[in-house]
């Protein structure tokens, strides 16, 4: 199962040496830089973080700018809680924050994609595996990030770091259900249209935005069908 | 470590953050997981939640390709659409996951290296 988590844990980790780029610039040490990724486990969340040390902001504002950056874990913990179906599995509440704490999207939307293959337990086994890959690969990549950036060429970095985005919105677009399909394309929309208006805020906007008009959709439709 | 790069930033200061940035990201898990116990897996809500997720994931991911920060930024924004849509295109025509990412990867590779 670990198998799988290949290219995602390699994509994850570039994206992670992007990061490690970013906070040496900025001035944090490697062992700071290394602690923000275990500790914090949230790529946006860590760069609002920097960016706010950086300029010496205020420790309300970097709380509530990483707060910000983060919030989609929200959404994520719960839509996962459902797939692994946590409560019926009798999973201690510790034992599910400690899985959550190292689900990064990239797990959430694998999980996403090969859901039908599995039953919710032996789904918990692969998601355990692979968010366990992914989160070795991601303190890795930041490390590696840190203290190698200037030796991997920018050509090849941009592309590497390019991988992430581009897989992860491969294995949206293909949701099983055509709802959670409209709601991809919707938000990938209106994000970026948005964005120039409302800063990082478009990215709740999109999502309340995307997801509330596939909803409609889908119910719009469903009720077309049923009345011919 | 310490003496590879020195910090410039109040050590202090930059564990504070840390532990602040941890807390805020620790405090929408912890929510989620306890929020995500209680609200029945089959309803509306559930469904909408789902979507609301998926709409976030996908306004991250396109945000990342049209405003990136770092060294994404050295590229145009033509250049990655045209690997986006490479993969897209890919995608929708053979179904198959691996032909679509290396048609993506591989466009925007090129268009990198020849412009």
């Amino acid at each position: 199962m670990i198998e799988a988590a290949r290219l995602p844990a390699f994509a994850l980790g570039a994206t992670m040496v992007g990061y490690g780029a970013i906070a040496r610039e900025a001035g944090l040490d490697g062992w700071m830089t290394v602690a923000a990724t275990i500790a914090v486990f949230g790529m946006p969340g860590q760069v609002a973080m920097i960016t706010a040390v950086s300029v010496g902001a205020p420790f309300l504002v970097i709380f509530f700018a990483v707060a910000m950056a983060n919030m989609r874990m929200l959404l994520i913990v719960v839509s996962a809680n459902e797939m692994l179906q946590m409560r019926q599995q009798k999973i201690p509440f510790w034992l599910q924050l400690s899985l959550f704490h190292i689900m990064a999207i990239s797990t959430w939307v694998q999980m996403g994609y090969v859901r039908d293959r599995y039953s919710a337990p032996e789904l918990l086994n692969f998601v355990i595996g692979f968010a366990l890959t992914i989160a070795v690969f991601a303190v890795t990549g930041s490390a590696l990030g840190y203290f190698a950036a200037d030796v991997i060429p920018p050509e090849i970095l941009r592309v590497m770091i390019f991988v992430t985005p581009v897989y992860l919105l491969l294995l949206l677009i293909n949701a099983r259900q055509l709802g959670n399909r409209l709601a991809v394309v919707a938000g990938g929309l209106f994000c970026p249209l948005l964005y120039p208006l409302f800063g990082s805020w478009a990215i709740l906007l999109a999502g309340l935005a995307g997801g509330t008009a596939a909803l409609l959709l889908i119910r719009l439709w469903a009720g077309r069908r049923q009345d011919g | 470590m310490a003496e590879i790069s020195p910090s410039l930033l109040n050590p202090g200061y930059v564990w504070a953050a840390i532990m602040l940035a941890a807390l805020a990201t620790f405090l929408w898990r912890f929510l989620g997981a306890t929020l995500g116990n209680r609200i029945p897996p089959d309803g509306p809500l559930m469904e909408w939640i789902n979507m609301v997720a998926y709409a976030m994931a996908a306004g991250v991911m396109m945000l990342i390709l049209t405003y990136p920060t770092g060294i994404l930024a050295s590229t145009t924004l033509e250049m990655r659409l045209a690997g986006l849509l490479a993969g897209l295109g890919v995608m929708v025509f053979t179904r198959r996951l691996f032909f679509a990412l290396a048609a993506g990867i591989g466009v925007f590779a090129l268009a990198t290296l020849r412009f």
